[in-house]
């Protein structure tokens, strides 16, 4: 346990700001400046990242909680049983602590840098989530993914009832010009709607179009939704 | 002060959920997801104002810490804080990154605030009384607060506003923000620590 010996008044406002999430990319780099100064092994700092970081997450506790929707819980574990999980190791380091607890929250975190010794601010987000939003006049349709990953949510309100006998599918393009793949079907009853589906791992379009039940190999209808990258 | 708070009877519990999770746990993953989901999803929603958007970031969140538990180290600080900073990040991130996308949002989140705040259910979600209580110390920390700090500690962490944003937005000398946010987080962390039980 040491500290740098280095003053934290300046460091404290920095990481005060950074566990509420307000930092802005010059001050972010000024943190970043800052830490590598007083290096990864400065018990203050962690003390007043962990510290702040309690403080903030508090805050969600002001809010009223929100019931998660119906066989959302089904839903994690069923993408949970797809997931590779990575093993735990055995006996890690000092270093590997402060980064896995400072970089929490995927991001707004610490990450040691490799080979140079000190803290750098990693990215806000390592697998950020995007979301496209597919017109249709004034409704609009989002798919929610990560790039590079497969699995997407196709996500939406007031989506017009699917007619008897069909489903909405969602289709994604490769490259520019090339055929449209299949990324999943889904049903609307005329209000909500909140799928899983799959897209490639990179694409230039979406489109939904209305398909008969079971959905097809390629689209037999013109799109009722769509969204070029 | 300790470096990394036990704040309450909850956080051992939590931390023996998390390791079992790491040990592959499917119990301890639903127990966990149940505790936090509703709460972490509040949070989410209160940021991007789309409830789906709001419950997929939570399930992102929870899926990561089963697909690389030891993202989580009980020794940096208690399982809640953890999962809501990952959950807050997220949602952050994506409000800043999808800024047309929030400006669609606005016009669906009174919808979305007016059914919030019509779910009498969520009280009964909170089923546990150490959550209960905690939510009550957080609510008496909060309205200590001075109003202009505690306005500005919002800002940036439910509307996921930088500093900047603020200062822009309020007229206010950017200094002045960032005195506001130290001293309104020096004051919440104390007022937390005081009300320990």
């Amino acid at each position: 346990m040491r500290s740098s010996g280095g003053g934290h008044e300046g460091i404290e406002e920095l990481i005060a700001a950074e566990a509420l999430g307000g930092l802005d990319t010059a001050d972010r780099r000024r943190l970043e400046r800052e830490l590598a100064a007083h290096g990864p092994d400065c018990d203050e700092c962690v003390r007043l990242f962990s510290e702040y970081g309690e403080a903030a997450a508090d805050l969600a506790l002001s809010l009223e909680p929100v019931p998660l929707s119906a066989g959302a819980e089904d839903r994690l574990m069923q993408l949970a049983a797809q997931q590779q999980r990575i093993p735990m190791p055995s006996n890690p380091t000092r270093r590997a602590l402060v980064r896995r607890w400072v970089a929490p929250a995927v991001a707004a975190t610490l990450l040691v840098a490799a080979g140079i010794g000190g803290y750098s601010l990693a990215p806000r987000v390592s697998d950020p989530t995007r979301v496209v939003a597919l017109a249709r006049g004034t409704q609009t349709l989002q798919v929610a993914y990560t790039p590079g990953n497969a699995e997407a949510w196709v996500l939406g309100t007031n989506v017009p009832k699917t007619p008897a006998g069909k489903v909405y599918e969602l289709w994604y393009q490769g490259v520019d010009g090339a055929d449209l793949n299949p990324a999943g079907t889904f049903t609307s009853s005329g209000g909500t709607v909140a799928s899983p589906a799959k897209v490639g791992s990179a694409f230039v379009a979406l489109a939904v179009s209305v398909e008969p039940e079971g959905g097809s190999l390629h689209p037999t209808t013109n799109p009722v939704y769509f969204a070029r990258i | 002060m300790q470096a990394v708070a036990v704040r309450t009877l909850e956080g051992g519990r939590d931390r023996e959920l998390a390791r079992r999770v790491a040990a592959g746990d499917e119990r301890a993953f639903r127990f966990l997801f149940r505790r936090y989901g509703p709460i972490a999803k509040a949070l989410a929603l209160r940021i991007v104002r789309q409830p789906f958007l709001a419950e997929e970031i939570v399930q992102e969140a929870f899926l990561a810490l089963w697909k690389r538990p030891q993202a989580y180290q009980e020794d940096r600080g208690s399982f809640r804080a953890w999962i809501m900073a990952t959950v807050h990040h997220r949602a952050v991130d994506l409000v800043r990154r999808e800024q047309a996308h929030r400006r669609r949002a606005e016009d669906l989140g009174r919808e979305t605030e007016q059914l919030a705040d019509g779910e009498d259910v969520a009280q009964a979600v909170v089923d546990e009384a150490e959550m209960v209580r905690a939510q009550g110390r957080v609510r008496l920390a909060l309205e200590s607060i001075p109003a202009a700090q505690r306005e500005v500690l919002e800002q940036m962490y439910f509307q996921g506003k930088s500093q900047t944003m603020i200062a822009e937005e309020f007229g206010l000398p950017l200094g002045t923000v960032k005195s506001r946010s130290l001293l309104g987080m020096r004051r919440l962390r104390s007022l937390l620590v005081e009300q320990e039980p």
